[in-house]
């Protein structure tokens, strides 16, 4: 599962923003180097896919590919 | 004390040089005080603290009259330093892989609906590409300059007039916008053809001067 979950974050991250090379431990901001605007789109992609609205108060919680992982499970978007 | 409180000085950096944001930060303030002699600098520009809100803004541990701001985007980091509360954002024309201008306003409209104030999204259903960016960087020079950031709150607030009339031309090339909303001034333009630069303090008359490399 967590692993499924992974690649689809890559994907998506890889999509939208171009960056490559996630490993568990990649922090958004100070590993890759996204700003508010990549964070958004990501969160759009998430949420297009999904169908469902990401608050803003969880969104900044998510630092690293690992916290998405973690929050996907436990919003039950596990179908990639 | 600088000398003019609406006077804002901004600093562009090449974002892939491999310094931090805080080295950045302290070079543009050191730079401001050392060629404009308006701040007196105690000791060397390694020994400036740049400190952080819980929030993540900048501020000057030694210096509470000094206000300093920062943004990356594409090949560009911009530092503002200011005697007012001030923030600033530079955001590049981004689109995704294979994604055509029309296919990104697309979206960007489908964004503005969702993160956007109503007044600004349907700003930016009239001219979507530029209009979105031109308002995406206001609000990010907004939050910044509140030190809020993106929180819960973040589509309350509108950065474009409500009257038509007074509406900035967002977007346009050559040419720098100012406006007042939400109690604050705003000053926005193009940079380098495919990035749009915005500022935002609590000042009457906001005055940007030329741009410095450091």
């Amino acid at each position: 599962m967590e692993e499924k979950l992974f690649q689809f974050i890559q994907d998506v991250v890889g999509r939208v923003t171009g960056k490559k090379g996630l490993v568990y431990d990649t922090d958004f901001v100070k590993d890759l180097g996204l700003n508010s605007f990549d964070i958004m789109n990501i969160v759009c992609a998430f949420e297009d896919h999904f169908d469902v609205e990401i608050p803003n108060r969880d969104v900044w919680q998510l630092h690293q590919v690992k916290d998405v992982i973690d929050y996907m499970i436990k919003q039950g978007m596990t179908e990639v | 004390m600088i000398e003019n409180a609406n006077q804002i000085w901004l600093y562009l950096s090449d974002a892939k040089d491999g310094r931090s944001t805080e080295d950045r930060l302290r070079r543009a303030v050191h730079q401001c005080c050392e060629t404009k002699h308006h701040i007196k600098i105690v000791g060397s520009e390694e020994q400036i603290k740049i400190a952080r809100t819980d929030r993540g803004k900048p501020y000057l541990a030694d210096y509470p009259q000094i206000h300093v701001s920062v943004s990356h985007s594409g090949a560009w980091c911009v530092c503002a330093v200011a005697e007012t509360p001030v923030g600033v954002d530079i955001q590049e024309h981004v689109r995704m892989e294979g994604e055509s201008i029309e296919e990104a306003s697309q979206r960007f409209r489908r964004m503005a609906h969702r993160f956007f104030h109503p007044i600004e999204a349907a700003f930016v259903d009239e001219e979507s590409y530029y209009r979105f960016f031109g308002v995406w960087a206001a609000r990010e020079s907004y939050v910044k300059y509140t030190g809020k950031g993106i929180d819960a709150s973040f589509s309350e607030f509108c950065v474009i007039p409500e009257k038509k009339d007074r509406q900035p031309e967002l977007g346009e090339m050559s040419k720098a916008n100012i406006w007042q909303a939400e109690g604050v001034s705003f000053w926005e333009t193009r940079y380098q053809n495919d990035y749009t630069l915005c500022v935002c303090a609590k000042t009457s008359n906001l005055f940007i001067d030329k741009m410095e490399m450091i």
